[in-house]
């Protein structure tokens, strides 16, 4: 197998405060933009009903939500992909790190995801249910960023502060390598 | 042997879920809902007294993963002019066992049903093993166990008591901005 390029990493991948305040300052506009308050709502939402004007700011924010909740899973995951690079290129010699190398010997920067939930269930004390929790929401990621054209089968739709409580305490309990 | 298929078949047990009885679970949260819904109308009992505030009952289907569909109970509330209702969302969900969505014109706020004890969502400390070892769920704590509170919105959230000031408030955030 030939050995894979080493990933000069970006520092462009967003962090979790910054994607709640943006998900805040917009949501925060939108309400301002639906509302009689906003000068040209006249101009906007002629010949609408209150209830019409309701059901147009609920569908906008619920597009809002989705489409952050795909920003802080593309973080969690960036976050999940930088620490597997990194415990490889620093040849750590913990077992995690171990696993990681074989894993990146055979199948480079391209691993699954799942794969390297599965080393992360292996080699550390995480529980079960925290990584049952990580492949659903990544399930959930998935039926987003493919046009949502299927049904998809995990059960209820997630929520926006659901997926950020996930990462925040991803972010805040698991031993990343930066 | 390079040790491939033995690490696939710990992967693959690693990976298996918890057995969680999904039918008691459901039945479990909506006795909380219902429980829920007692505490509500208790705080909102001397205006719907005086007939300041209307409560309207509706119903909604929920379906879950593992679960499937159900009917649960939705309470609206009138006060003058503006409408708030009670939406419950499920059980299934990450870190809590249970939520209900009160909506407003101006928002939402989140009423989760969590650990007594928890004053934010669990927290994880993940360690490195020198060893594989397999790792099982805390057991979940009893009935008695879980209270309803107020989840703040991102960042750092927290879980506030639901208290007849917070709950009012609540409804108050949502109604009027």
């Amino acid at each position: 197998m030939p050995r894979s390029r080493r990933i000069g990493f970006s520092g462009e991948h967003l962090q979790l405060a910054r994607i709640a305040q943006y998900y805040s300052d917009i949501e925060a506009s939108v309400r301002s933009y639906f509302s009689s308050e906003n000068m040209r709502s006249r101009e906007r939402f002629v010949g609408y009903s209150k209830y019409e004007v309701d059901l147009e700011m609920g569908s906008t924010l619920e597009e809002h939500a989705r489409s952050t909740s795909m920003s802080i899973l593309a973080a969690l995951e960036a976050a999940f992909r930088i620490d597997y690079l990194q415990r490889c290129y620093k040849r750590l010699r913990d077992p995690l790190s171990r696993a990681f190398r074989n894993a990146h010997q055979e199948k480079g920067a391209r691993v699954p995801l799942e794969d390297i939930f599965s080393m992360w269930q292996l080699h550390s004390n995480v529980s079960p249910s925290v990584t049952t929790d990580l492949e659903r929401v990544f399930r959930y990621r998935h039926w987003l960023a493919h046009g949502r054209y299927w049904t998809p089968k995990i059960g209820r739709e997630y929520d926006y502060s659901d997926i950020y409580a996930l990462a925040e305490s991803v972010y805040d309990g698991f031993p990343f390598e930066v | 042997m390079n040790g491939t298929f033995e690490d696939f078949v710990n992967q693959q047990i690693a990976k298996s879920a918890p057995t969680i009885d999904w039918i008691l679970r459901r039945d479990d949260w909506m006795k909380h809902l219902d429980g829920f819904y007692q505490i509500a109308e208790g705080f909102l009992r001397k205006y719907i007294d005086q007939q300041k505030v209307q409560i309207t009952w509706a119903t909604k289907e929920i379906n879950e993963n593992y679960i499937g569909s159900y009917e649960v109970r939705l309470l609206e509330v009138k006060i003058g002019p503006v409408e708030v209702r009670f939406d419950p969302i499920g059980t299934n969900l990450i870190g809590v066992r249970g939520r209900v969505d009160l909506r407003g014109p101006h928002g939402a706020v989140k009423f989760v049903l969590v650990r007594k004890a928890a004053s934010t969502p669990p927290m994880i400390s993940v360690i490195v093993r020198e060893a594989p070892i397999e790792v099982e769920d805390e057991p979940e704590p009893g009935v008695e166990e879980w209270a309803w509170k107020i989840s703040t919105r991102p960042p750092n959230i927290k879980f506030i008591e639901l208290t007849e000031e917070s709950f009012l408030s609540a409804i108050m955030e949502v109604a009027n901005a």
